[in-house]
């Protein structure tokens, strides 16, 4: 594969979370972890640094990054990990609606782009949606 | 012989009138300004006296300067204005010379003009001014009063430099600072609330109910210390309301 991950190869996905909201994190794992697919969290990080360290060292195959965050934020991190981790299909989370920070991410270098308020109900769905795309 | 009372002849009468007339012709060329030098003596090993004002090359810069410059006496009667300082305050040098400098300068800013006409004992003082422009809007203006003390005078020459634009570039940079910490406030309210929110309902739908009111109660402390800062007197600092290192976003995102 040379690409991000297709949908139609998505069973048994490893998943990087990376938020520095310890709640919001840990409820994304759980979401990902209940996925029919077998989906895993291999890693978690609650900052972009540490995001590009554990995407070297973890290979994953979906990274779930948020753009504001201390020390280095998800777009100073977006290009790092695009390169740490060639392989993983990259989303942006946001608080930030689609129209604010969605096209900026998407030139960067992100796959996709998700509002947080979106998280609640459409996650998965959102996801599988954008690694279909991809 | 010829006695006291001799006649000169013609032709050396002629030559006085002659050495005369060039005389006064150089006379006036002298006078007139339109001599730098006389070369005087042998002129194998002339002596050159010049008659160019050491001054002049400075009077040039000052008629022609962008800035303003006014010399006053001691007690504060106008002596000269350049063009420059004519056009600042829409009055003729004319009609400015021999008047009191206060008379061109607004009851507000008397105490700053005091200061610089003040004998402070410092050689140069500065202050800032502002002068009524020819649209009637106030001009700022950054003003340097440097004494001229002589023999038996005693002047103060004052330099006007139109701050406008610097002003200007002042207030676009404080506007800009402005914007970026409500930006940054912006990005702080939303990681902190918003996302909160979002978790809260997460964790409802995974009937994780303990987790969900430990957000909600988090969530509501923290919107009230936003709350508070944001409508207290105290200046807001981002990231020091909730979170022990601000949140931070690429440049592109606001």
């Amino acid at each position: 594969m040379t690409g991000p991950r297709a949908g139609s190869e998505a069973a048994g996905l490893h998943v990087l979370v990376v938020d520095d909201s310890d709640d919001l994190r840990d409820l994304i794992s759980m979401v990902i972890a209940r996925h029919p697919g077998g989906w895993q969290v291999v890693g978690t990080a609650t900052e972009g640094r540490q995001a590009v360290d554990v995407a070297r060292e973890q290979q994953p195959d979906l990274v779930l990054l948020d753009i504001a965050m201390p020390v280095m934020d998800g777009m100073e991190a977006l290009p790092l990990i695009r390169e740490a981790a060639p392989e993983a299909t990259v989303v942006m989370l946001s608080g930030f609606p689609f129209e604010t920070a969605g096209p900026g991410a998407l030139q960067a270098g992100a796959h996709g782009y998700l509002e947080k308020s979106d998280l609640v109900r459409s996650l998965i769905p959102r996801l599988e949606e954008i690694l279909q795309a991809g | 012989m010829t006695g006291e009372d001799d006649p000169l002849d013609a032709a050396a009468l002629d030559d006085l009138r002659q050495q005369v007339t060039e005389l006064r012709r150089a006379l006036a060329e002298i006078g007139g300004g339109g001599v730098d030098a006389l070369v005087v003596g042998d002129p194998a090993d002339p002596a050159i006296y010049t008659l160019t004002p050491a001054e002049r090359p400075y009077r040039f810069i000052v008629e022609r300067m962008g800035e303003g410059a006014l010399t006053v006496s001691e007690n504060g009667v106008v002596l000269y204005t350049n063009p420059r300082m004519s056009d600042f305050l829409a009055t003729p040098a004319d009609a400015m010379v021999g008047r009191d400098i206060v008379d061109f300068v607004p009851v507000d800013q008397l105490p700053q003009l005091t200061r610089l006409l003040g004998d402070t004992g410092e050689s140069t003082r500065r202050a800032e001014l502002e002068l009524p422009g020819t649209d009637g809007v106030g001009v700022p203006y950054l003003v340097t009063a440097t004494d001229i003390v002589g023999d038996d005078l005693r002047l103060r020459c004052l330099v006007f430099t139109d701050l406008t634009m610097q002003k200007l570039i002042e207030q676009q940079v404080a506007q800009e600072a402005a914007r970026a910490e409500r930006q940054q406030v912006a990005i702080e309210v939303n990681d902190t609330i918003v996302q909160g929110l979002v978790a809260a309902e997460m964790a409802l739908d995974l009937d994780h109910h303990d987790l969900a009111r430990r957000v909600i109660a988090r969530t509501s402390e923290h919107a009230r210390q936003w709350i508070g800062a944001l409508t207290g007197a105290e200046s807001l600092q981002p990231g020091t309301a909730v979170r022990s290192h601000p949140a931070r976003a690429g440049e592109a995102t606001p």
